[in-house]
């Protein structure tokens, strides 16, 4: 089954739900008439919400690019020994 | 830990431009952890070398991953568990037991230094006409590690990334193929832990992903981070891919596998990356992810710009519309 088909499905789903609410008038209807405006405004925000926990969270490892240098350094050694030519770029 | 080899062999294959030093350093790298013989007098130096950042983690029970691809193709619980799992700190109750059963999110219970011996293994090297002399020194590396090992597989021009993949493959003698940057972003030391996690878990493909906890990048500034962050999330979003990190392209793949999937991608790039391992999750194949670190380029400068987030958007919406 192709991707963009469960997401319509979904949203044809959800659409079903909404449409069934305006019907049977559980809520009141101007009030259901905004719900698909706050379900997008809700999922931006929620999605600005993730965006902004994961940049603070984002996993960061500043001893790896002292490691990588040592093992360069290393390298060179060995490379230089064994005749490779490891002048810089 | 230590692990007996059965008889796999894993290619390497590196495309390079320009990178006459990094090849060297790389190659170097690539011997120094997967090349260890077993009772020689070397070994233990060698050991005594790979200090304890490397990293296995735990035995996973990949129990629900089948009942988790099965619910993944009716769309249920996706959507929140893909949004959730990459970025959310504590996930609801509903959907952590989810969560927590993708091993690489589980948390370290000890740093052990991954080390297998005796791996049998080839470097192929896919140079793209390199004007500052790169296969001089792959030359010069053969003389010192032998031509069995190191295969330079040049091309004329730059002709694409997978295009440099595909001509690797074809001169691939082993029954796994690794893919790595040759920039020294990703650094040789994972190989023994991807290797592991394959033998661990019988996956198809093993994927380096550098967001999660043990994983990481050093070199971003806050916009490359918030680009990187945003583009994520709304991979995640738009696709429900299954894996943590779309764009990385340092990743351990069967051969067959690899051959099937690359066959059916069409795109360039890093988009190339993402078509690749979307595809190989729709076709419902096995991927494990591995935590890696990922250093910005050592030597040279690598650029975002604004043409690059219109071509990520593009191939964003060409993932939606025909995977």
């Amino acid at each position: 089954m192709k991707h963009i088909i469960k997401i319509m499905a979904l949203l044809v789903a959800l659409s079903a739900f909404w449409i069934s609410l305006l019907q049977t008038s559980v809520l009141p209807e101007s009030y259901t008439w905004l719900l698909p405006l706050y379900f997008i405004v809700s999922l931006g925000s929620y999605g600005l919400l993730m965006v902004g926990v994961g940049l603070m969270r984002f996993p960061t490892c500043p001893q790896e690019a002292i490691l990588l240098q040592e093992d360069i350094v290393e390298a060179k050694g060995f490379l230089n020994g064994k005749g490779v030519d490891v002048g810089s770029d | 830990m230590e692990a007996k080899e059965e008889k796999n062999k894993y290619s390497i294959i590196v495309p390079t431009y320009n990178e006459r030093l990094n090849i060297a350093l790389i190659v170097y790298l690539i011997f120094k952890h997967l090349h260890i013989v077993a009772n020689s007098a070397s070994a233990t130096a060698q050991l005594a070398s790979i200090t304890l950042h490397t990293q296995c983690t735990p035995r996973s029970a990949c129990l629900f991953r089948k009942w988790k691809h099965k619910l993944l193709c009716l769309g249920i619980l996706v959507f929140p568990t893909s949004f959730l799992r990459s970025t959310f700190p504590v996930s609801p109750v509903v959907f952590c037991f989810f969560y927590a059963k993708r091993s690489s999110d589980l948390p370290f219970r000890a740093h052990v230094p991954c080390v297998l011996r005796n791996v049998n293994f080839e470097i192929i090297v896919v140079d793209d006409g390199s004007p500052d002399g790169t296969q001089e020194i792959v030359k010069q590396l053969q003389k010192v590690y032998g031509e069995d090992r190191i295969l330079l597989r040049p091309r004329p021009k730059k002709l694409g990334l997978g295009t440099a993949y595909m001509h690797g493959l074809k001169h691939a003698n082993g029954n796994f193929v690794v893919i790595m940057d040759a920039d020294l972003s990703h650094h040789p030391k994972y190989l023994p832990s991807f290797i592991k996690k394959q033998l661990e878990t019988g996956a198809s493909i093993v994927t380096g992903t550098r967001y999660v906890k043990g994983g990481g990048v050093h070199g971003w500034n806050l916009m490359r981070k918030l680009t990187s962050r945003g583009a994520n999330v709304l991979a995640q979003t738009l696709l429900w891919p299954g894996v943590s990190d779309l764009t990385g392209s340092f990743r351990l793949y069967k051969k067959s596998v690899l051959e099937d999937v690359i066959s059916s991608c069409v795109s360039k790039g890093y988009v190339f990356q993402m078509e690749m391992i979307v595809r190989a999750s729709r076709q419902g194949y096995h991927i494990e992810e591995v935590p890696i670190t990922f250093v910005d380029r050592v030597y040279g400068s690598s650029k975002l710009g604004g043409s690059e987030i219109v071509e990520y958007l593009k191939g964003l919406l060409y993932l939606l519309v025909t995977t």
